[in-house]
């Protein structure tokens, strides 16, 4: 599909630019390095491979370049231009990259300039060994110029917005910073307040610790703990045993022995009753305890 | 590398960086803190296990409670003898009332029953019990 958008010829002494509608730019070789070789290749991106090592010590340093290559006849063309040079030459003219749909050039355009082609008052755009390049106005002399006219688009450019990468514009950037930032704000706001609320906890351990000093170191209460704990556990079961035991005594029912050490226990109860034997059976076997029959009653009996 | 080509996009991936390393660090705080708490929370249930633990098994008051059981019943049921922070007791003819009276008091006393003896005979009861705190 044939290209009609405008095409505006680029040159370091061109006026400001006001555009409204995307435009295609053709660069004049202000704006980029060319070479031309015969090389034995057969497709533009075999070529585009080591365009860059054709030009080595050729280009200014500390720029980065792009290259853009294409066959004329036998040989093949490469271009090395700086896309941020151009970008930033755009801006000074009033050129937005958003702006900007392709970008040409000259030498693509060789044809048209075959007659010496006016850039400014002092430049024009010639052709010297079928390279166009820019040269004085007073070299040619008015009469040989061609008059200025359309230059028709080439068939291959490049698409600057996506040459140059951004695909956020910079509102879009910056909104999307401010909103991340304005979230980053809010979770290390939540964050330093979780790290707060553990102030009750650690309030109420000091308040302990205030209250027994002698508490104070680990080895401490450890021992204590292993202490006690141990002491604890036993007196309590031994105490639950007996109430249990004591708990076994129903009417009719008289407790006959009680005896309870370091190792276990027994009781041995008289049972008037015969029908209160099983209930009590039943209640000691509940209560995990052994029970024996015994000529006027029942032995129950187990370990701690 | 050319980062004036991508700067809008580095500063929106500065941005959006910066708001995950916040997100990091509030999980970090969220799950440090659950483990503050439960960390905190284990010292302070141990303390206060410690502090009960000491309240009950080394009681000051011990052997002052301990000689109740001298009293409980008439003295001459009872043969007492206490050596330093062990008690040897013999009760004797114990009625019901005073089984029970005494049995209510050794069960409510934080001391270490080494033996607890009961035997019936007849009506009456003989304890033997043997403690100490």
């Amino acid at each position: 599909m044939e290209d009609n958008r405008a095409l505006i010829l680029v040159h370091r002494a061109m006026p400001q630019v006001e555009t409204k509608r995307p435009v295609n730019v053709m660069l004049t070789p202000q704006f980029y390095t060319l070479k031309k070789e015969r090389l034995p290749i057969k497709f533009a991106y075999q070529a585009k491979k080591i365009a860059a090592s054709l030009f080595e010590g050729m280009l200014q340093e500390g720029r980065t370049y792009d290259y853009f290559v294409f066959r004329e006849e036998e040989q093949w063309v490469f271009i090395a231009y700086s896309l941020e040079e151009i970008t930033e030459f755009f801006q000074s003219k009033g050129l937005a990259p958003e702006s900007l749909s392709k970008l040409f050039f000259a030498q693509q355009a060789l044809p048209s300039f075959t007659e010496p082609y006016p850039l400014s008052e002092k430049e024009v755009l010639a052709v010297v060994d079928d390279t166009v390049v820019v040269m004085p106005r007073s070299l040619v002399g008015d009469e040989a110029l061609s008059p200025v006219s359309e230059i028709p688009n080439p068939a291959k450019g490049i698409a600057i917005q996506s040459a140059y990468a951004s695909v956020l514009s910079r509102n879009e950037a910056l909104g999307f910073a401010a909103i991340f930032l304005l979230f980053a704000v809010l979770f290390i706001a939540e964050g330093i307040r979780y790290g707060g609320e553990t102030k009750a906890g650690a309030e109420e351990l000091e308040s302990l610790m205030a209250a027994n000093p002698s508490l104070s170191s680990q080895y401490t209460r450890e021992s204590i703990l292993t202490k006690y704990r141990k002491i604890d556990r036993a007196e309590r079961k031994k105490r639950e045993t007996v109430k249990t035991l004591i708990g076994m005594l129903y009417k009719d029912v008289e407790l006959k022995t009680l005896h309870i050490d370091e190792e276990g226990f027994s009781a041995e109860y008289a049972v008037k009753e015969a029908n209160m034997i099983g209930r009590m059976e039943s209640e000691a076997q509940k209560a995990k305890l052994t029970v024996q029959k015994s000529t006027d009653g029942i032995k129950v009996e187990g370990r701690l | 590398m050319n980062f004036r080509r991508y700067q809008h996009e580095l500063i929106a991936g500065i941005a959006l960086l910066v708001m995950l390393g916040a997100l990091l660090f509030k999980q970090g705080e969220i799950s440090g803190k659950e483990e503050r708490i439960k960390r905190l929370q284990s010292s302070v249930s141990e303390l206060k296990e410690v502090v009960a633990l000491k309240e009950i098994w080394g009681d000051k008051n011990l052997e002052k409670r301990v000689r109740e059981l001298e009293s409980v019943v008439p003295a001459s049921k009872v043969k007492w003898n206490q050596k330093s922070k062990k008690v040897t007791a013999s009760y004797q003819e114990l009625t019901i009332n005073e089984l029970n009276t005494l049995m209510k008091k050794v069960l409510n006393l934080a001391v270490e029953m080494q033996l607890l003896d009961i035997k019936k005979e007849g009506e009456l009861y003989h304890v033997e019990l043997r403690c100490k705190w």
